[in-house]
């Protein structure tokens, strides 16, 4: 009897307090990877967007699995607010209708050409480079492009692959010997798994997290691999001990979107604004090693930090830029056929 | 009359299963079936990787439940082992699997000279080593249950009649444990079969397992195709081996009458 007086008593309290958590419900805001990059996103966005805005964020993970997105807008059972999605699932969300448009208010001039859109914001440029240990056998020469990454003579020893086709069919193409300019115009698939065919008896593994390639690196596993440049520049380690080539780099981007049926769609936007600004975009340059898409943030990074980014004109000279339409239309196509070659 | 409650019993549960849950998933692979010929054509990967699927996870299960056995037969020869035992089963199984699969990366490393099993790293030997290990503890337990069809009067009883100990093991340890080694391998091959992230790891990205291709669909928004994909597999796996078991099942039967 007791027993259930306490939960008559209990019942208005935790009512109540159900009824203040869905008031002050925090802006969500999802992002593509975790680790480094959630924490810089922490201190350079959320914290400080939510100390002048009252308002408090949450700051979520997600591994930018596309049905996931496309599942919570068409249940229209929306609890994100603003979303980080690849360039690529940008392209085919557009398509599908899955993002608000936003109305805000962004110099164009000031950014990278497509980095601002009707229906997304441009949030960082990475890339995917050629790494390699830092050692005394590589003193002398060193690795600078995929047809050094595919010469096993030259350059012996196992190599490591994002296990992914995507960036590794261009890698496979401009070892090839296909100019950066002519790698989408003219895209051979099947030229660029024969290529990959040299290389696959020489991969002692295909990674899948991004401290994969410097650990299989620091322990001397491998004498090359394709790497994420944040994750090299965020690991003290990395840094001591692992170097990396820009030439032939696959320079990729990802959004800020907000998606449809979005609840708080006009604090969003404000978020999205405020992570478009020259300011904090410095703060997370600095901590990210991933390059703003704001052309005002380079002027404020001293010179050490901004040579190591990926948006560094000259880091962008030497390699290209992912091609997110192709990707969008092809997506599919070649994950499969990535499955297939690596089965047989 | 009981067994014959049972049996009416039991075919009105399989008869539930069949309209609610078999006949809509076949229906579906019907609808679907030109693009699940799409799905498994000569340039697909399904047929390739349910092959490295099945194989991987078969064998590996085979395995765990051989190993048990090993245990199973150090738990009945000495009572002082059974604490160390029980141990080293339930320890497995409250560790994590991002944690272990680390650690079996640590141990298997072949960096600075310290690899105890050098080689089995990113191989499919060490797919196997792994996985079967983890599923050690269940097949155990599993055994271990099985076991108690096993009376003491009986091994007492072949001893007496001069029975060796190899003779005690093959005609009535094993016989008798039957169904319960059956149930171990079914166990573990149902886990393993939506393992993932461990032979990823282990095997280095080279094992493409039949959850890569679902995730891949998922991933890029093919949302029917990747359930489609789910379903044909579970098809292609479970009405063999529902098969098998019926018939496995129905020959012991006849032969010894357990």
């Amino acid at each position: 009897m007791t027993r259930l007086k306490c939960l008559a008593k209990g019942t208005p309290i935790i009512a109540l307090i159900l009824i203040l958590l869905g008031c002050s419900k925090p802006l969500t805001v999802v992002s593509y990877g975790g680790g480094s990059y959630q924490q810089a996103l922490k201190t350079s966005f959320s914290e400080p967007f939510s100390r002048n805005k009252s308002s408090k964020v949450q700051l979520v993970s997600w591994n930018a699995v596309y049905g996931q997105l496309q599942e919570m807008v068409a249940s229209d059972n929306v609890s994100w607010d603003v979303v980080e999605v690849t360039a690529a699932q940008f392209e085919r969300g557009k398509r599908d209708n899955l993002f608000e448009k936003l109305d805000l208010h962004l110099n164009t001039a000031d950014y990278l050409p497509g980095s601002v859109d009707p229906y997304g914001v441009a949030s960082v440029y990475w890339s995917t480079v050629l790494a390699y240990p830092l050692s005394d056998a590589t003193a002398g020469i060193q690795p600078h492009t995929w047809s050094d990454f595919w010469d096993v003579r030259k350059f012996p020893g196992k190599r490591a692959m994002y296990d992914d086709p995507r960036g590794n069919i261009e890698f496979a193409l401009l070892a090839d010997g296909v100019p950066a300019s002519e790698v989408y115009a003219h895209m051979d698939l099947d030229r660029a798994f024969r290529k990959l065919d040299q290389i696959k008896p020489h991969i002692l593994k295909w990674w899948s997290d991004g401290t994969e390639p410097i650990q299989l690196l620091l322990t001397h596993q491998v004498a090359m691999t394709t790497a994420w440049n944040g994750r090299l520049f965020a690991s003290k380690e990395a840094r001591q001990g692992v170097q990396y080539s820009w030439v032939g780099a696959a320079t990729d981007r990802t959004y800020w979107v907000i998606p449809r049926g979005s609840r708080h769609k006009q604090l969003a936007e404000e978020f999205i604004e405020f992570a478009a600004s020259a300011a904090p975009l410095a703060e997370e340059a600095k901590l990210v090693g991933y390059g703003p898409p704001n052309l005002r943030t380079m002027d404020m990074l001293d010179d050490t930090l901004r040579i190591a980014l990926p948006t560094y004109s000259q880091n962008m000279a030497v390699g290209f830029q992912v091609d997110t339409s192709w990707w969008a239309s092809h997506e599919e196509q070649a994950k499969l056929r990535w499955l297939t070659w690596k089965s047989k | 009359m009981r067994t014959n409650g049972v049996k009416f019993g039991s075919s009105l549960l399989i008869v539930q299963f069949a309209l609610l849950y078999w006949l809509p998933l076949l229906l579906w692979t019907v609808l679907f079936a030109p693009q699940f010929a799409g799905a498994t054509g000569e340039s697909a990967p399904f047929w390739n990787v349910l092959w490295i699927t099945v194989r991987v996870c078969f064998l590996s299960t085979l395995w765990s439940v051989l190993a048990a056995y090993a245990f199973l037969l150090m738990w009945l020869l000495s009572r002082r082992l059974r604490e160390v035992i029980l141990v080293i089963m339930v320890i497995p199984l409250v560790i994590g699997f991002l944690a272990r699969n680390y650690a079996w990366i640590g141990v298997l490393s072949t960096s600075a000279g310290h690899s105890l099993m050098p080689g089995l790293l990113y191989s499919e030997l060490g797919v196997y080593v792994v996985m079967s290990t983890i599923f050690i503890p269940t097949a155990f337990f599993v055994l271990l249950q099985g076991l108690s069809s096993v009376s003491a009067e009986m091994v007492d009883a072949a001893r007496t009649l001069g029975a060796s100990d190899r003779r005690i093991l093959w005609r009535l340890v094993i016989p008798l444990t039957f169904r319960a080694q059956l149930l171990a391998v079914l166990l573990n091959f149902a886990v393993a079969l939506d393992y993932f992230v461990t032979p990823r790891m282990i095997g280095g990205g080279k094992l493409p397992f039949m959850s890569m291709i679902v995730l891949t669909y998922f991933n890029t928004g093919n949302i029917r195709m990747a359930s489609l994909m789910a379903i044909d597999f579970l098809l292609a796996v479970v009405l063999p081996a529902l098969g098998l078991c019926i018939l496995v099942l129905r020959r012991r039967e006849r032969q010894s009458g357990f």
